[in-house]
């Protein structure tokens, strides 16, 4: 099975640690999500397994270093979807999507275009793509960010907050689809504040607390009173919530504690 | 490619016209004629004046329309441009340093080694000033300090001249200018110049990349400390050198990105090329203006013509972006 390991991963601001030192093998065909309060460490987790921060420990993926992969060999097997959009210049819908193929270069064997037309289509992009992604809302602008995503075709897919400021539908639309992603191979990892989402979709859930995991298992071990109220400072109230898999019951957030 | 065929053609028109075009207009026979070497007299004014200054402002309007473009696309904002990182002043003052303390006039290459050495100290000065993973905010301050600290180098020389003389032939200089170049000023700026378009050029890809911020682009594999290497080199090179031969002229690398980046679709690659082309039309078609327009005293310098032209198209620029931002922030 194919991994992406941290190994006593930390990552310190002058004298202020974001990452206390942390062990975690993120496994392929895995839904994670991470959640955790407003300043927990989450982004820096993420950034740190991706090299994006200066760190200490290590980062493996299969047993292999990743600071040893050309940035390019590491680029085609994760891909990372940032927290925000950040367009400098109205591109159209196609050209973003097809930035997802950069690191693959000109692919030997596999015409690149096919990915980013698979990869519009299956996001229901096909009518915009030759639209400004200037001129789109929200919502579309993170299906086109999330289809990117999938044009990389890596082996990880690390994704920070892909569902804020998005409607109910477009966070259904997305997260079924990351599932699905998992579903066919790839180890998703979904960092988001809503906690029943991450108890609806999540193979396993990070609870992140002060820089450090505070727990981390199925969605059902995790998301319970004492762990959640003590991370979030919130009073929680039991919920059935449906998955794919059956019915689980996790403590959700119900007020200030 | 229609467009960069298109931008050829004229680039090429304009070339011919700034060998035709001086003090007295060739007919096409008598260019013929020139080139062909059967006239004499007129061989010698095409190849030995107008040629040069001709393949000089071939080289410095690409090289600035390139640098600007590839600038843009590092520093993702459209109102960037080369002299931003105070590799122009820097230049200019070390060209300035040896025309007021007269080597320049003694030693022939004096001029343009002070005005790379100017940018290339400016450079690492600025990299060290701004330290690894500054954040390009950061390195837009630091090209700030430089350029001030430039000027100031600048205006002392001026003030300490040994004789009105040389103040004046450093204020004319100053201005920009193609007039009376030779190859051998050819010769000294080429090579630099064609290194600092390779660099740039050789990030095409990456620029593109860029469109989607830093941390993304590295998520994507672009190597971006070397993105900002290349690129910020680049231009120490193309702009030190061009400066050091013809002076400070600015807005070519401001305008011609400008003026065709809509037509390739706003990406950071596909307008180098044709942003280089802009660069030579406009900085061609500014030196015939200043060979045209009569002026009672000096002839109009080039670099006071792309100044007069560039501030209004600037304000227009920051204009469109105040509206942007203003619509931006309702929605």
């Amino acid at each position: 099975m194919m991994t992406l390991s941290a190994l006593n991963l930390s990552v310190t601001v002058g004298t202020r640690a974001l990452l206390q030192p942390t062990d975690l093998a993120l496994k392929r065909g895995e839904l994670t999500t991470i959640v955790g309060p407003n300043g927990a460490g989450k982004s820096t987790l993420v950034r740190a397994l991706l090299g994006l921060v200066k760190h200490d420990g290590h980062v493996q993926l299969d047993e292999e270093p990743l600071d040893t992969l050309r940035p390019k060999d590491r680029a085609k097997r994760i891909a990372y979807l940032p927290q925000g959009q950040n367009h400098a210049w109205p591109l159209s819908v196609e050209a973003v999507v097809a930035l997802g193929r950069y690191p693959h270069g000109d692919a030997k064997g596999q015409n690149p275009d096919d990915v980013v037309d698979y990869v519009i289509d299956s996001m229901g992009l096909s009518t915009l793509r030759q639209r400004s992604v200037l001129t789109l809302s929200g919502g579309e602008q993170m299906r086109v960010a999330v289809a990117r995503t999938l044009a990389v075709q890596a082996d990880f897919l690390l994704t920070d907050e892909p569902l804020a400021s998005l409607d109910p539908r477009y966070q259904f639309e997305i997260m079924n689809r990351l599932a699905s992603e998992a579903r066919e191979g790839c180890g998703v990892v979904v960092v988001m504040h809503d906690l029943s989402l991450a108890a609806r979709y999540a193979d396993r859930v990070l609870l992140m607390h002060r820089g450090s995991v505070a727990a981390d298992g199925p969605a059902a071990d995790v998301l319970r009173d004492d762990l959640v109220g003590t991370a979030f400072g919130v009073r929680c109230t039991p919920k059935e919530i449906v998955r794919h898999d059956g019915v689980i019951s996790v403590a959700l957030p119900d007020g200030i504690a | 490619m229609a467009l960069n065929g298109i931008l050829g053609c004229m680039a090429a028109v304009f070339f011919a016209l700034s060998l035709a075009v001086g003090t007295t207009i060739f007919s096409l026979d008598q260019l013929s004629d020139a080139l062909a070497g059967s006239d004499e007299r007129l061989a010698l004014i095409v190849y030995e004046i107008r040629l040069p200054r001709t393949v000089l402002a071939v080289l410095i309007g690409g090289s600035l329309g390139l640098a600007g473009a590839a600038l843009q696309g590092l520093v993702r904002n459209p109102l960037a441009s080369p002299s931003l990182f105070g590799a122009p002043s820097a230049a200019a003052l070390g060209a300035v340093i040896m025309i007021s303390s007269g080597l320049a006039g003694t030693l022939s290459f004096a001029l343009p080694v002070a005005g790379m050495a100017g940018a290339l100290l400016s450079v690492g000065v600025l990299m060290l000033l701004a330290g690894r993973d500054a954040p390009i905010i950061v390195l837009l301050l630091a090209g700030l300090v430089l350029s001030s600290f430039a000027a100031a180098g600048t205006s002392l020389a001026l003030n300490l001249s040994p004789n009105p003389f040389a103040a004046l032939e450093v204020a004319f200089w100053l201005l920009g200018s193609l007039e009376d170049r030779s190859f051998q000023h050819v010769w000294m700026a080429a090579p630099f110049i064609l290194l600092g378009t390779v660099l740039m050029a050789s990030q095409a890809g990456a620029l593109r990349v860029m469109s989607l911020g830093e941390d993304t682009a590295a998520s994507l594999g672009v190597d971006v400390l070397r993105l900002r290497f290349f690129i910020i080199f680049g231009v120490a090179f193309a702009v030190g050198a061009g400066v050091s031969v013809a002076g400070t002229i600015g807005f070519v690398g401001l305008v011609a990105p400008h003026l065709v980046r809509p037509l390739v679709g706003y990406d950071p690659a596909r307008v180098l090329l044709p942003a280089t082309l802009a660069g030579i039309c406009l900085l061609l078609a500014a030196d015939l203006l200043v060979r045209i327009v009569p002026t009672s005293g000096e002839p109009l310098k080039v670099g006071v013509v792309t100044a007069l032209v560039g501030a209004p198209f600037f304000l227009g620029l920051v204009l469109r972006e105040r509206r942007a931002l203003a619509g931006r922030t309702t929605l």
